[in-house]
């Protein structure tokens, strides 16, 4: 068997996977684009938007970053069924890692077919609609970005290398340069070489869902407790309100009263429900032995927590929109700083609110000087999450100080005996 | 299987709880024996994925604890001497909870409940339960997708007559069904007979004892011994 065959044969097989993935994220693709078009006030002008973006000379690629952003996501998604086997049988055969890796690769591009689809649809708009130049070379520079957003689902021990230079590739071909767009080859064929072997990707535990039953105990935990909370939430929307209301002020200046005094009731709400949610429902070692994670415990905490944070949410939209998207945008990070605070909270005399003020305290300060670091918070959010789940590996479970648990309701809590 | 690799631990006070220690615990009832106070429910936390050690690493079937969390215990069930439960879960919800994170039918949890005898408190919360209830509970918990790794903590301790022969039935049910089950006890009597191997704990030291005597009278005076802490 030549190697031509071989390989024709592995792109194939591989092939075939990535196109049924393709084709289910075809439906929710289509669904998904339906859905935001028909909900813009101007759908025409929004496709209009796009196609200039994505291939228009002259005006800025955000389109084509975010095709780029969300094939990586398909991709990421659609490795582990387009992977499925690679680690059993599929080794033993006479094909090199290379041939693999590149097969794995086209399956993992193929996966984000229905986005070149969607983009296509646009530039015909484009090439339709009078007045407009297509750059080729913007045209061009879709295949290195999908092949970019393909490398970066990989699987490979050298993970983080391969994404460094993906994204070096990505960022050259979307300039929109023919200089870049040529440059970005070679910055692909280094990702392509750094990726190696594909690595064998351990079958993780099946992620299962739980509805709302953390949340639901957390709040049969805190339940009347969290009018105090919201009483001290109370107080910077108020302070907001009147602000507002008694000054005459320009439009940015309003928003910002009702943007900064969100944010500090987020934080407030936040400090007083992980106070009681230490309190009542303590971090229980037990849970610990059961199949999830870390990060996955930390999530459930800061959801239940941020579920508190609902009526803030509200009187900000009620003052000013823009500043209540802003406020919602920021509380993951908050919710997550509080979830991690709990975990520490048994130690401190100051629990979970002490930290939740400190550190949030920090932050509403950077937020109210610089209005842009709203982007910095939530780019940070996964770095929350990774802190979360930290605090929650490292937090010692046999020997914390009980002072600061309440027996509060329990009589055979351990502070109880 | 579960193995030790160089896993030390401590509780940032005094000295080691356990020292460097490696071990291979395969299949069958291994007795964990020592004096009060020598590690063993250490040991068991560390195994469970309780506690996360200092250094080395503690692995389920060849399944990491702390980098493969939940796939690592997905193999296995903890039953803990204090049943530490949280408070406002009611005992349904807490088997529902364990029955999606294993993904095993809801309906599993019910008949949990009901082999444990707590059919008629499972809408109770769980500070609404005795001590004895609350351990029934984790029992129940641990019968929910048959884990093949089973870590139980003074399992005997403040349960009935009925529920202690119920309880020995289950742990040899499990050893000759392949299963790993590691037991920290005082009382070794029940276990001696299906015991296979013990790990003798002694200030923070585990040694691995696989020779047990083949005559039952002397294999419990070998298991009575290590519970001293004699060698």
């Amino acid at each position: 068997m030549s190697a031509w065959s071989v390989t024709r044969a592995t792109v194939r097989f591989y092939a075939g996977a990535g196109a049924r993935v393709a084709l289910r994220n075809s439906v929710v693709g289509t669904t998904a684009a339906l859905f935001v078009l028909l909900m813009a006030p101007y759908p025409l002008r929004v496709l209009r938007a796009l196609a200039d973006s994505l291939a228009a000379a002259g005006s800025p690629p955000w389109a084509l970053w975010v095709m780029t952003i969300l094939g990586a996501v398909l991709a990421r998604r659609a490795a582990p069924q387009v992977l499925a086997g690679h680690s059993g049988w599929l080794r033993s055969l006479p094909v090199s890692p290379a041939v693999q890796r590149r097969a794995i690769t086209a399956a993992l591009v193929l996966v984000q077919v229905p986005i070149l689809v969607f983009a296509l649809c646009c530039l015909l708009g484009v090439v339709l609609a009078p007045g407009l130049r297509v750059a080729p070379v913007k045209v061009l520079a879709w295949a290195p970005l999908a092949i970019a957003a393909g490398l970066t689902a990989l699987p490979s021990a050298r993970r983080a290398w391969v994404v460094a230079a993906c994204v070096a590739a990505a960022a050259l071909a979307g300039g929109g340069t023919v200089v870049g767009l040529v440059a970005s080859l070679p910055a692909l064929a280094t990702a392509d070489a750094l990726a190696g072997r594909p690595a064998v990707q351990r079958r993780r535990a099946r992620w299962r869902s739980l509805g709302w039953l953390p949340q639901r105990i957390a709040w049969r935990a805190i339940s009347w407790r969290a009018l105090s909370p919201m009483l001290a939430a109370a107080v910077p929307l108020a302070g907001a309100w009147l602000f507002r209301t008694n000054n005459d002020l320009d439009p940015a200046a309003a928003a910002a009263a009702a943007r900064i005094g969100g944010v500090i009731a987020v934080m407030l709400s936040l400090a007083g429900l992980a106070n009681a949610l230490h309190v009542r429902r303590p971090v229980w070692g037990w849970e610990r032995s059961l199949p999830w994670s870390s990060r996955r415990r930390a999530l459930h905490d800061a959801a239940s927590l941020a579920a508190g944070l609902v009526p803030v949410w509200l009187v900000v939209v009620v003052m000013d929109i823009g500043a209540a998207l802003a406020v919602v945008a920021v509380s993951p990070m908050f919710a997550l700083l509080a979830a991690a605070a709990i975990r520490r909270a048994g130690a401190r005399l100051s629990a979970a609110a002490g930290e939740v003020i400190v550190l949030g305290g920090l932050i509403v300060a950077v937020l109210a000087l610089v209005p842009g670091s709203i982007v910095l918070c939530v780019a940070a959010t996964p770095l929350a999450v990774r802190f979360a789940a930290r605090r929650d590996r490292d937090r010692p479970v046999s020997h914390w100080l009980e002072l600061h648990h309440s027996a509060e309701g329990d009589g055979l809590s351990w502070s109880a005996r | 299987m579960i193995r030790f690799e160089g896993v030390r631990f401590d509780y940032g006070v005094d000295g080691p709880a356990l020292q460097e220690t490696d071990l291979d615990i395969g299949a069958g009832l291994t007795l964990l024996l020592g004096p009060n106070g020598a590690g063993k429910t250490t040991l068991l936390k560390l195994a469970a994925g309780v506690e996360r050690p200092r250094t080395g690493r503690v692995s389920v079937d060849g399944r990491d604890l702390w980098s493969d969390e939940a796939a690592a215990r997905l193999r296995l069930a903890y039953v803990p001497e204090q049943p530490d439960l949280t408070p406002y879960a009611t005992l349904r919800e807490l088997m529902r909870l364990v029955c999606l994170l294993r993904g095993e039918p809801t309906q599993h949890g019910t008949e949990a409940l009901a082999r444990a005898g707590l059919e008629a408190v499972a809408d109770r919360t769980v500070r609404e339960l005795s001590l004895g209830q609350r351990r029934r509970a984790l029992l129940a918990a641990a019968f929910i997708g048959h884990p093949p790794t089973l870590l139980l903590d003074e399992p005997l301790e403040g349960m009935d007559r009925a529920m202690r022969r119920f309880l020995v039935t289950w742990v040899e049910r499990e050893t000759s069904g392949g299963a790993t089950v590691l037991v920290a006890t005082h009382e070794i009597e029940p276990f001696a007979a299906l015991a296979s191997r013990a790990v003798a704990l002694a200030d923070g030291h585990a040694t691995l004892w696989e020779q047990l005597s083949s005559v039952s009278a002397e294999r419990l005076r070998q298991l009575e011994a290590l519970a001293r802490g004699e060698r």
